[in-house]
């Protein structure tokens, strides 16, 4: 790995211009009052926020509309007319996406595993992936929400980074993480040096949470009345999922007009009613309850078990977007610890132990006691 | 751009499509842009149907039922004014001009009526313009 | 809010409630969350206070299902939302004990809200208990639609087709509307898919319009819509345009008179023809 390398604050606007002469440049910018990862567009004020960027990474390689086959009719005479299919294909241009949290980078890291290293690889997803260098960005502080700490990263973590930068007084430190990134450090604007980021410690233990415990703990299981408490204050919107870096989950759709179309994927939701409706009218997961438990499962266990990793990354977007308040990553801690869901470090098993319910036990199973409620 | 205005028809099953019919077999001539789907009822349509039609790249709606108190079904066509005089509305609201839809009680008996109303509306749509006014259909990549 | 503390904890000592659908306090994160609160809850976390946006009859038809006796505590425009749902039977009045307290206005990211400069009863027009004074309104002008009214066909679906192409399809604002119960969404259904799945243009101002007809004569303009959208799309504006609308054909404001027929689906055989062909 490289040293360190400095850019003085003046210098950046001019570093940012030599980046967008090599390649299309992505980075953190406002519009309709959120940070998301847009192309560089001069028109809008630059700033890289030291935190959590509001809108994250994933549509830059997953889109919320792509298009993956053309077909239409070809051909002048009626003898000549057929129907042509053609599958769409990646600019193949270079690409730097610059001010990526590692939140965000983890993030990234994880899909790559879904489609990339997995049985089914989807060639347009990898062709965005290998034309993108990125530029990741370590974060100066760790908003309310932030708990990327409890969940094996941290901050300043590097991993899956093609080169990193940080803020640092008067002007950022950049350093290459692989090779990628050194060629795209290469500008005279950057200056070598002794400097180095100030080592820091982050703090950790807000929504601490092991698989392990999850699959062990008697709540986990269908029947448990811990998923009715979550189901009844949940709106199963579906704003988690879509505000999430991690969800994926699509729907593909063929889309005609006048003898022309296209086959296009499109961002799905698990929490939607009629996610898992089947023809013929069967939904398996057909109420509130069965959804909530089913992603909370999915995050941090069948994750694990088709993946090989858990696909929360700690950036807490999903307790920022909840319109009603739901807290999911507090959740998941309660369901850890074998609590009720409104569970927290400040009022201890507060509801289960106010109305005469024995605490959840989350020994082996066969030590609890199960609520006499059933819903 | 397109010249010809594109219209949907929506027509109910026992007055309106019949007199349509009747403008056939009575020789009266009228434009071709109309494109007729035949309803059970004015009542059964949607707006929804309408929202639709202008989505795909349609320039105007005609939408033609029994005249009140003939309703075939005794009362759909009240449901219907009700239902298009909201959604016209909310149309207009979003940049398609009222004069984009055209609502026309039109009888079994009345042949020459739905021609006429069908040749105005084709007039009064030409000199509106084009498809670029309205909702138009993203053009697919060919 | 002490009132509605005192009143809360002697409904469910008289066992009029089971169960209390309300706002609690989280010191956490210091924001305010609607709650299910059971017989033995501490009700010293109740609230009622400028931070209690969200509209509580989303949830109330499910809670109301698993328990006998539902308390619940609304705002003026929330009581709104509940006349509809019950003119339209989708939950039944007994069983429903309704604690209203006179709201001021509430507040997002520290302003008035936008909606509450359009209010129309700041108490729910259906309650068993009444806490507070109703104040006297004046009716709503929807003043944001001026601007809309003031632009030419083409300069409107400019802007509107600017803001279509915002949304990403994530069916919060329905799931956030009490209005929006519908086991299969039109936007669900597949033969024919009237609304395409994507978010190209086309078929998002699909979505759009057919969500705004859907409500039009019954939304309470609670503005959750609005505020939960993650793309800060001005939602609004369409249902203000459906008020309107409403308002002037019909002389209806949805949700304020319970005894009255939901306009669209009401038999009206007296309508002038001119409902049709009326230009603004």
């Amino acid at each position: 790995m490289a040293g360190w390398k400095k850019l003085a604050k003046s210098d950046l606007p001019a570093f940012l211009a030599e980046l967008a002469s090599q390649a299309e440049l992505v980075v953190p910018q406002e519009k309709n009052g959120k940070t998301r990862f847009l192309p560089l567009d001069s028109a809008r004020p630059i700033s890289f926020p030291s935190s959590l960027v509001d809108v994250s990474l994933k549509s830059v390689f997953f889109p919320k509309r792509r298009p993956v086959a053309r077909f239409g009719e070809k051909g002048d005479s009626p003898s000549e007319q057929r129907i042509e299919c053609a599958a769409v294909q990646s600019p193949f241009s270079p690409r730097i996406v610059m001010g990526a949290h590692p939140c965000d980078v983890s993030a990234v890291n994880y899909v790559d595993r879904v489609f990339v290293h997995s049985a089914f690889k989807d060639p347009l997803y990898e062709a965005e992936r290998n034309r993108t260098t990125i530029i990741g960005m370590a974060c100066s502080e760790m908003k309310p929400e932030c708990h990327c700490t409890d969940r094996d990263l941290s901050p300043d973590n590097e991993r899956g980074m093609d080169a990193v930068f940080v803020e640092a007084g008067d002007g950022y430190l950049f350093r290459a993480v692989t090779d990628k990134g050194a060629a795209v450090l290469k500008s005279g604007l950057l200056k070598e040096t002794s400097d180095e980021p100030a080592k820091r410690d982050w703090p950790r233990g807000k929504y601490p949470v092991s698989p392990e415990s999850i699959v062990q703990s008697p709540s986990s299981s269908e029947a448990d009345p811990f998923w009715q408490e979550v189901a009844d204050l949940c709106l199963t919107c579906g704003a988690c999922t879509f505000a999430c870096p991690t969800c994926t989950c699509f729907l593909v759709s063929d889309e005609r007009h006048d003898g022309a179309g296209e086959r296009v994927t499109a961002w799905d939701s698990c929490q939607f009613s009629g996610y898992s409706r089947m023809s013929g009218g069967h939904n398996p997961r057909k109420t509130k309850s069965a959804r909530v438990r089913n992603r909370m499962l999915d995050k941090f266990v069948y994750t694990v078990e088709k993946y090989g990793a858990t696909s929360c990354v700690g950036c807490g977007r999903c307790a920022i977007i909840c319109p009603v308040g739901r807290h999911f990553p507090r959740e998941i801690a309660a369901l850890s610890r074998g609590l009720s869901p409104l569970s927290s470090e400040e009022n201890g098993d507060c509801t289960r132990s106010k109305r005469g319910l024995p605490p959840l036990s989350s020994d082996e199973n066969g030590g609890c006691t199960r609520s006499p409620r059933t819903r | 751009m397109r010249e010809e205005p594109k219209i949907l028809g929506l027509l109910c099953k026992w007055c309106s499509y019949a007199g349509a019919d009747l403008a056939g077999t009575s020789r009266f001539t009228y434009p071709p842009n109309v494109r007729i789907v035949q309803v059970p009822c004015s009542g059964r349509i949607d707006p929804v149907m309408i929202f639709r039609a202008f989505s795909e790249g349609y320039d105007g709606v005609l939408v033609s039922g029994c005249h009140p108190g003939d309703c075939h079904y005794g009362t759909g066509n009240y449901f219907a004014r009700r239902k298009l005089a909201v959604a016209r509305r909310l149309l207009e609201t979003v940049g398609v001009s009222l004069d984009r839809m055209c609502f026309a009680w039109v009888s079994a008996a009345e042949g020459r009526k739905f021609s006429e109303v069908c040749a105005e509306f084709t007039e009064r749509l030409k000199k509106l313009g084009g498809r670029e006014k309205t909702m138009a259909r993203e053009a697919v990549a060919r | 809010m002490k009132e509605l503390r005192a009143r809360a904890g002697e409904a469910f000592d008289r066992g009029a409630i089971d169960v209390l659908l309300c706002w609690r306090s989280d010191t956490e994160d210091g924001k305010v969350k609607p709650h299910v609160f059971k017989k033995g809850d501490d009700l010293e976390t109740v609230v009622f206070d400028d931070r209690c946006v969200h509209n509580l009859v989303t949830f109330l038809p499910e809670v109301a299902g698993h328990n006998k006796k539902t308390g619940v505590v609304l705002k003026g425009c929330d009581g709104r939302a509940l006349v509809t749902l019950l003119t339209e039977k989708r939950l039944k009045r007994d069983g429903l004990y309704i604690i209203t307290v006179a709201c001021d206005g509430v507040k997002i990211d520290g302003k008035t809200a936008a909606k509450c400069a359009d209010c129309v009863t700041s108490v729910s027009p259906i309650a068993d208990v009444v806490i507070g004074e109703k104040k006297a309104l004046k009716p709503a002008e929807y003043k944001q639609l001026e601007y809309i009214e003031k632009m030419k066909p083409d300069e409107r679906w400019q802007f509107f087709s600017q803001q279509f192409e915002r949304c990403a399809r994530c069916y919060t604002c329905r799931q956030v509307c009490p209005m929006c119960y519908c086991e299969t969404c039109i936007a669900e259904q597949v033969g024919p898919a009237w609304i395409d799945a994507s978010t190209k243009l086309s078929a998002n101002t699909m979505w759009q319009l057919s969500r705004a007809y859907h409500l039009a004569g019954r939304c309470a303009d609670c503005g959750e819509c609005e505020r939960a959208c993650p793309e800060r799309l001005p939602l609004r504006l369409l249902n203000a345009a459906m008020q309107k609308t409403v308002k002037e054909l019909f002389g209806v404001v949805p949700g304020t008179d319970a005894d009255a027929q939901p306009p669209l689906s009401v038999l009206a055989q007296d309508d002038p023809d001119s409902l049709l062909e009326g230009k603004r």
